[in-house]
């Protein structure tokens, strides 16, 4: 079963274990219609796309701006979770119906993780705090005993693949750490604002980078409870997130809205400026890597998902053009067949 | 209104509706008579319900119904009329379901006006909507009034059924349920710590719709009740903030046009339709013709009336209000508004103690001097620091940094990143208020966006001169105004023709006062030309008043009001009236001659004279007394 699982935990953005046999999906949340604003009709599709075989992209569901985040039950991909602008949302026939899961004390959920080694427990990152559910979304709790009262928006929650009941929250104040031991909180980094990404390595299980609003890009080697600074990237603006190779543990990606797409080779010692073929106003919003084939993609704002084959030294447009992408999610065409349990 | 698109749809509409006549838009201006006789007062008020129910069904496209609006559709059923013309238009418009709260309750006021007289079809048309298209709940107190209200009263007409005939997967049962509590928990924070969207210029059919659908409606008596209740109490609100039915400062939401212009705001239309002090604007403000459709249900009592349209007594206002929900940038989630009006027959000066309260839209401070027709007048005069900042959307909104300026902009606010706009708060202003004299100071960081002040000046002025003194005298309608800036400023004609700004820019047009210092401040002194024998005596009286400021390393003023109170005020510190610091926590909800709350109480007693009603929240009753 954990074999599968462990495939199954390299299915998230960006991270998948080189050395799998499995294949994956791509599926996108993101919009199309950059001009919609509250009450406005829809012109465009948004919500939910699947990559196809043929490399298109299918429009899945409903057609709904506030999709942000997906979270796929590993034993049952036609189970799903999202965290939406109405809350947090599940589907149980791969995103074409929904059912809105909690109510109006939950709002704008802005990312959702599923613990792959326990996935009835699930975490989700509110403006307001932490959301939690350990019965697969019976029950939803605040889960924010060791957040502080104020500067607990939570922008990005990621559960450890490789240790059950480990959960890493970037919020306002900083990141945290939530372990099954302690059953809470605890701050591992204190930060001057939002911290906007956290990634663990699919080949290193202490690697975590975390991309922050002010505080540059930070970097732990021990499983998230120590972080520093990479210092030879600039950190007077906002980096927005980060994707890591999963055939090479030494070389990843993060992106910025400023500074556009930088690369490294040697674990962050070095970088490259990987914008050259990208519009000169970055606009970088979101990146991921494919874990079967380390394809780059790139979301650049009201622009289109661009893809680099050759790990950022060229770009090729790659549709959704006008589109502003607010997640790409890989899953496993592996589904372990064991109950949930 | 926030969308773009519907907006476009409004103006489409509005030119198509221009054709036709709009009397209370084009007439002569009501006078401030006040109809004593309740008979006359309904029958007036029929009137003007009619009026625009007239007006709506008078664009009769029955060739082709999908040139129809919600309220054209609105206005037809509630006179009964044209049955087969709705049922075609709303199976048309249905076809394209919206996809949120402005959507939401426009189509749920169709189906629930079209009760008896839709036919099935039309009517399943309507509820397909709600199934198949996914409903946002939007960010803001009022999306989620309308969104809760709507989907309330939706289960109410359609119970029991469900999850997989509803949009959001839940059954009429459990949306019920949610929607109940939602509503009534909005309620009770308004009626304890202050409503959040407070004083909108426009925002207020975004409550008052929904409320009144929700008293001519809802099934649950306690629900409908509330609905009453509320609706009272934001009238109430309007009445005792408005003069001669312009709605003045502070607002939490306003917009670029009605800043400078407040008439022209769906405020009015709530004015003129249930107290008729004031021309209707034009269209109606575009939601008039929602709520005109089920006015009749409604009508605002004689203890509001009264308030609303008598302004022969001098009264101080002091109300709390709340700003919206911080996300983050904040120690409290919903920071405390101290809101202060101070209203004669000539003019109002209000105000709340700066700082932000809505990221965008706020209006913190100013004098509106009475007008006879206020129709085409920028009856106002105030300053402010016209910030943008990300980390201020930032408090507000979810999105992420970089793109939250241009995404504001796109948004139907496209003067925030303005230097020389005239709407918005800014957290690096601090207010002060004493009876009409006002104390603004301002003390911006090097590093923020925008650091000057633009002072509004108005084309309406009169006898605009600037005195040797520093002082700036001028003569609104009965009021005389000095305005005293605290650093160097130029006069600047509004030069950039800006699509949102009201009127055609001339020399003779609104001017801009601008002070390209970031530590700055300005003094407003108002007084009704009764009290002097001519300008000369009211601008001798000012420049006898003791005065002395510094602006380093905070501004800082100390100053003698024409009330005889002496007001020291520092940046960063709390005011003192004759050396007693300003005690805001003792400010009650509602605290003043006609509208009265403890904080916390949930419940509201509101005074004209001999006459009475207490809203009591807590036990959903409404008590009238006429001693």
């Amino acid at each position: 079963m954990y074999k599968y699982l462990i495939l199954f935990i390299a299915s998230s953005v960006g991270a998948a274990f080189g050395s799998s046999d499995a294949k994956h999906e791509l599926y996108i949340c993101g919009n199309i219609n950059l001009n919609y604003v509250t009450g406005s009709k829809y012109l465009t599709l948004n919500g939910i796309y699947h990559r196809e075989p043929n490399e298109s992209y299918i429009h899945i569901g409903q057609n709904f701006t506030g999709i942000y985040d997906l979270a796929f039950d590993p034993f049952d991909h036609n189970h799903v979770f999202a965290a939406s602008m109405n809350g947090v949302m599940s589907s149980k026939d791969n995103g074409k119906n929904w059912r809105v899961e909690t109510d109006w004390r939950v709002t704008e959920a802005k990312a959702i993780s599923m613990d792959p080694q326990a996935p009835k427990n699930i975490y989700v990152a509110l403006p307001d705090g932490i959301l939690s559910t350990n019965d697969f979304g019976k029950t939803w709790v605040r889960n924010e005993e060791g957040l502080p009262v104020r500067g607990k928006y939570t922008q990005a929650i990621k559960c450890d693949r490789f240790n059950t009941g480990v959960v890493l929250a970037g919020c306002e104040s900083g990141i945290y750490i939530f372990t099954k031991s302690t059953k809470k909180w605890t701050r591992v980094f204190s930060s001057k604002a939002t911290i906007l990404d956290i990634q663990q390595s699919p080949l290193d299980e202490n690697l975590w980078i975390a991309a922050t609003e002010l505080d540059g890009v930070q970097i732990s080697h021990d499983g998230g409870f120590n972080w520093r600074k990479i210092n030879n990237l600039a950190s007077d603006h906002a980096w927005y997130n980060i994707a890591y190779d999963s055939s090479n543990k030494n070389r990843f990606v993060i992106v910025s809205w400023t500074y556009g797409v930088f690369i490294t080779e040697d674990s962050g010692l070095t970088w490259t400026n990987c914008n050259a073929g990208l519009p000169k106003e970055h606009q970088a919003y979101k990146v991921a890597v494919d874990p079967d084939t380390n394809r780059i993609y790139l979301s650049i704002l009201k622009d289109c998902i661009y893809i680099s084959d050759d790990f950022g030294k060229s770009w090729t447009k790659n549709g959704l053009s006008g589109s502003n992408i607010y997640n790409f999610i890989f899953i496993s065409d592996v589904t372990d067949s064991l109950p949930h349990s | 209104m926030k969308a773009r698109s519907i907006l476009l749809v409004i103006f489409s509409l509005l030119f198509c509706l221009s054709l036709n006549a709009q009397p209370s838009f084009r007439g002569i201006a009501p006078t401030q008579a006040v109809i004593k006789n309740t008979v006359l007062r309904r029958e007036a008020y029929e009137s003007r319900i009619n009026e625009v129910l007239a007006w709506y069904s008078g664009f009769n496209h029955k060739d082709d119904p999908t040139t129809a609006s919600i309220s054209i559709i609105a206005a037809k059923l509630a006179r009964h009329e044209d049955l087969a013309y709705c049922d075609r238009s709303v199976i048309s418009l249905m076809k394209e379901p919206g996809s949120g709260p402005f959507w939401m309750f426009p189509s749920a006021e169709i189906a629930l006006l079209g009760q008896g007289q839709l036919s099935a079809e039309a009517q399943k048309s309507i509820r397909k909507g709600w199934k198949t298209q996914i409903q946002t709940r939007g960010d803001t107190e009022n999306h989620w009034l309308m969104y809760y209200t709507s989907l309330y009263l939706m289960s109410e007409l359609y119970p029991h059924e469900a999850g997989d005939t509803w949009y959001n997967g839940k059954s009429s049962d459990e949306n019920l349920a949610e929607s109940k509590e939602y509503i009534i928990s909005w309620i009770g924070l308004v009626t304890s710590v202050g409503q959040g969207e407070y004083n909108p210029t426009h925002y207020i059919g975004e409550y008052a719709i929904p409320m009144l659908m929700l008293a001519t409606y809802a099934k649950d008596s306690s629900m409908k009740q509330r609905g009453h209740m509320i609706l009272d109490l934001l009238f109430a609100d309007l009445a005792e903030s408005s003069i001669n039915g312009v709605l003045h400062a502070p607002n939490s939401r306003t917009d670029d046009k009605s800043v400078i212009e407040h008439w022209n705001s769906l405020s009015s239309f709530f004015t003129w339709l249930l107290y008729g002090n004031t021309p209707a604007p034009y269209g109606y403000a575009s939601w008039g013709g929602m709520f005109a459709a089920l006015a009749s249900n409604y009508e605002v009592p004689d203890v509001i009336y009264r308030i609303a349209v008598d302004r022969s007594v001098t009264y101080l206002q002091k109300d709390l209000k709340r700003t919206r929900r911080r996300w983050r940038n904040s120690d409290v989630l919903m920071g405390r508004i101290y809101k202060t009006n101070y209203t004669t027959l000539d003019y109002a000066v209000g105000s709340y103690q700066g700082g932000l309260s809505d990221p965008i839209q706020t209006h913190v401070w100013d004098v509106t001097w009475a007008v006879p027709d206020p129709r085409d007048k920028h009856n106002t005069m105030f300053s402010v620091h016209p910030i943008s900042s990300n980390a201020d959307l930032q408090t507000y909104f979810t999105d992420p940094p970089d793109e939250m300026v241009q995404r504001v902009m796109f948004e139907l606010k496209p003067s925030y990143d303005w230097e020389g706009k005239f709407l918005g708060g800014s957290r690096y202003e601090q207010v002060m208020q004493n009876l009409d004299t006002i104390i603004a100071l301002y003390d911006i960081p090097a590093d923020v966006r925008f650091g000057h002040i633009n002072g509004f000046f108005s084309k309406d002025l009169a006898d605009l001169t600037v005195d040797k003194s520093g002082w700036i005298f001028a003569r609104g309608g009965n009021a005389y105004l000095a305005y005293r800036p605290l650093a160097p400023y130029t006069f600047n004609v509004i030069s950039r023709l800006k699509p949102w700004l009201p009127g055609i820019v001339s020399d003779n047009w609104d001017k801009r006062l601008y002070s390209p210092y970031r530590k700055n401040g300005t003094i407003l002194q108002v007084a009704s030309s009764k009290e002097f024998k001519d300008f000369q005596a009211f601008k001798n009286a000012i420049l006898a008043l003791p005065l002395s400021y510094k602006l380093d390393p905070q501004p800082s003023v100390s100053f003698t009001s024409l009330r005889g109170n002496n007001l020291v005020f520092t940046y960063g510190k709390i005011g003192t009236v004759n050396g007693n610091e300003m005690d805001y926590s003792k400010w009650k909800l509602y605290e003043s001659p006609y509208l009265n709350s403890e904080s916390k109480s949930n419940v509201i007693t509101i005074t004209y004279g001999q006459l009475k009603r207490v809203l009591n929240f807590n036990t959903m009753s409404i008590t009238d007394t006429s001693n």
